[in-house]
């Protein structure tokens, strides 16, 4: 148990948070972060109160207010995540502290794991700091305090999640810009690329079966149904929000209407869903921050470069 | 201490380290020399475990670095020839992070920075932030981090590498001080003169290989046998370059403004009688010596070689 703290909050988390901490750029985040959420949270109030003009406030008002703050605070997260781990080890490359770190005795993937959790350290503080701005629900009522503790487990997870691709970015880029754009593609890719796959494959499949309907094959034009393969979503941190979110609105038979739009699975998972889904999304940051590790460890980098020699040899005898 | 045998390492079709051997006794100070690109920091990041090699053997005190990592690890201190600092890290915080790195952690990490920082002339600098602090002072903070694990083996990389005098002079007696500490010490310089005065043993190194290795005396007497013979004469030079041309075991004869250089082959006997010869010709010598080589020197005329 104490191997395992340790190799979590290891002295390269902590280093990390104290330097953090004495940072301007976190005193400059955590103002432009609330001033946004409260923005939108006044916003919203003023909206809700004042311009409708209803003293009675229905589900769907709190709904609206609930789904815009997390929303927009999921956006400003996923945002600020690859700027707090993009250039974590890319940037000690950059400064040159890199080479005196690897000749200690702290694991690389314990190197990778302190820069995760530093990273995930400062977007707790952010989330911390919302929650008086997030609280704003509770002027409503509707939403319980196990529903924001879930959102704040959730929004860890998503820290640990988009954070250990930027870290494994860092440990494979020297440069920190390229090892930022290469986080924000995979973000990208996480939360809209796997929703056009699983709508492009819709599109194709129901394609596909209208044409044999066409060429006499089927009787009728069936729905296409993608079954498991819906579960490429697991690994989207959108529709994990979606889920809970729907969920502590009482919506959950929403959500399963619309992953049932696309594919046939069983109940159980669309119930567990945010919960399966975060479980995936911390066993791949497990295998990415081990894997960030492996990218880090300066021993490794002949296997890797005989590899690549092979390869460029493979290539040059085919052409011959 | 450290024995590296036959090491090699290739980027692609260069050959940074060619079969290169090396052995340290404990407690040597032993200069790395050689020019930039020969092979010095190569060799260095394989000791400390920074990049594996293609072949080859190295064993710190017994230990096998290319199996057992972690005791390489627990064995060396490392400080490379560039390296940063972490900015918002004050230098007594900066120790305690390496410090807890190696599971020493509050009071213990806090004493035992204190006195490194002692030891490198550093303690007045505890509660300043290590980005405001000279070069010097941040190679010293180095120096101190690398002690923090009191490893038997420290491996500096250019340690004194874009110093002013002073710091030069600084670093030198520190290094002087972990010397009778006891440390065994393989430092690389360009600073040649100064790795003659502090260096038990120093090694040349080209292209990957170990040109010379030995201890400074040991080189010096063997390269200063091809030393010129510096003569001085009061009158009669174009005769006595005239004499001295006519000789079997005189060539390569060359003239400043009031000294002959002469390229003798001969030993020490017949450098005496060469003397004598020339003084029974009635020549008026001032001055006869063997050209005193310096680590400079050699080190050039094994390169030319």
């Amino acid at each position: 148990m104490e191997k395992i703290s340790r190799f979590c909050i290891n002295p390269v988390f902590l280093k990390e948070l104290r330097t953090v901490v004495r940072n301007r750029k976190l005193s400059v985040t955590l103002m432009v972060y609330n001033t946004i959420l409260g923005l939108v949270g006044t916003v919203a109030l003023y909206v809700i109160f004042y311009l409708s003009g209803s003293s009675n406030m229905s589900e769907d008002v709190v709904m609206i207010l609930y789904l815009m703050l997390t929303l927009i605070e999921f956006f400003l997260i996923c945002f600020a995540i690859p700027a707090y781990t993009a250039g974590s080890i890319s940037g000690e490359r950059e400064k040159q502290t890199l080479d005196i770190l690897l000749t200690t005795p702290l694991k690389p993937a314990s190197i990778a794991l302190g820069k995760l959790m530093s990273g995930i350290g400062s977007i707790v503080l952010l989330v911390i700091s919302s929650l008086p701005i997030l609280a704003l629900v509770f002027t409503i009522g509707g939403i319980s305090i196990v529903d924001i503790a879930l959102y704040m487990l959730f929004i860890v997870i998503t820290a640990f999640y988009v954070g250990s691709f930027g870290v494994l970015f860092s440990a494979k880029f020297k440069k920190t810009a390229l090892s930022t754009v290469f986080t924000y593609a995979t973000l990208i890719f996480m939360g809209i690329g796997t929703c056009v796959i699983i709508l492009v494959a819709k599109l194709v499949g129901q394609m596909w079966l209208e044409n044999m309907h066409a060429l006499g094959k089927y009787t009728q034009v069936y729905d296409a149904d993608l079954g498991y393969g819906v579960l490429l979503l697991m690994i989207n941190p959108g529709v994990t929000w979606a889920s809970l979110v729907m969920n502590a609105l009482g919506s959950k038979s929403m959500f399963s209407e619309i992953i049932g739009e696309f594919g046939t699975i069983p109940t159980w998972i669309i119930n567990w869903w945010f919960y399966l889904s975060s479980g995936v999304q911390i066993i791949i940051s497990f295998f990415v921050i081990k894997l960030a590790g492996r990218r880090l460890n300066p021993l490794l980098a002949k296997n890797r470069k005989s590899k690549a020699l092979k390869k460029k040899e493979k290539v040059v005898r085919t052409e011959e | 201490m450290l024995e590296i045998e036959n090491l090699n390492k290739s980027y692609g079709d260069f050959k940074a380290l060619d079969n290169l051997s090396l052995s340290i006794d404990d407690g040597e100070l032993y200069g790395f020399v050689g020019p930039n690109g020969a092979g010095k920091t190569t060799t260095m990041k394989i000791v400390s475990g920074l990049l594996a090699a293609d072949s080859g053997q190295i064993h710190i005190a017994g230990i096998d670095a290319r199996k057992d990592i972690q005791g390489l690890k627990s064995s060396i201190g490392y400080m490379p020839d560039f390296f940063g600092v972490y900015d918002n890290l004050k230098a007594i915080e900066y120790m305690e992070f390496f410090a807890s790195i190696y599971g020493i952690d509050g009071r213990a990490a806090r004493k035992l920075s204190l006195d490194l920082m002692e030891l490198v002339n550093l303690s007045d600098k505890a509660d300043s932030y290590v980005d405001g602090l000279s070069r010097g002072m941040k190679q010293r903070l180095c120096l101190a981090r690398t002690l923090i694990h009191n490893p038997s083996l420290l491996i500096l990389d250019e340690p004194a590498s874009g110093l002013d005098p002073r710091a030069r002079f600084e670093m030198k007696g520190i290094l002087n001080n972990l010397r009778e500490m006891g440390k065994t010490i393989l430092i690389s310089s360009h600073i040649l003169p100064e790795l003659a005065e502090m260096c038990s043993s120093v090694g040349i190194i080209e292209h990957g290989k170990m040109l010379v290795s030995g201890t400074v005396d040991s080189i010096m007497q063997k390269m200063n046998r091809s030393n010129p013979i510096v003569i001085k004469t009061i009158d009669r030079k174009d005769e006595l370059i005239r004499k001295l041309k006519e000789r079997p075991d005189a060539d390569n004869i060359s003239i400043t403004e009031d000294e002959i250089y002469v390229g003798f082959s001969g030993d020490d006997e017949e450098a005496a009688r060469l003397l004598s010869d020339l003084i029974a010709d009635g020549f008026r010598i001032t001055s006869f010596a063997k050209e005193k080589g310096s680590l400079e020197s050699v080190f050039m005329q094994i390169i030319k070689e």
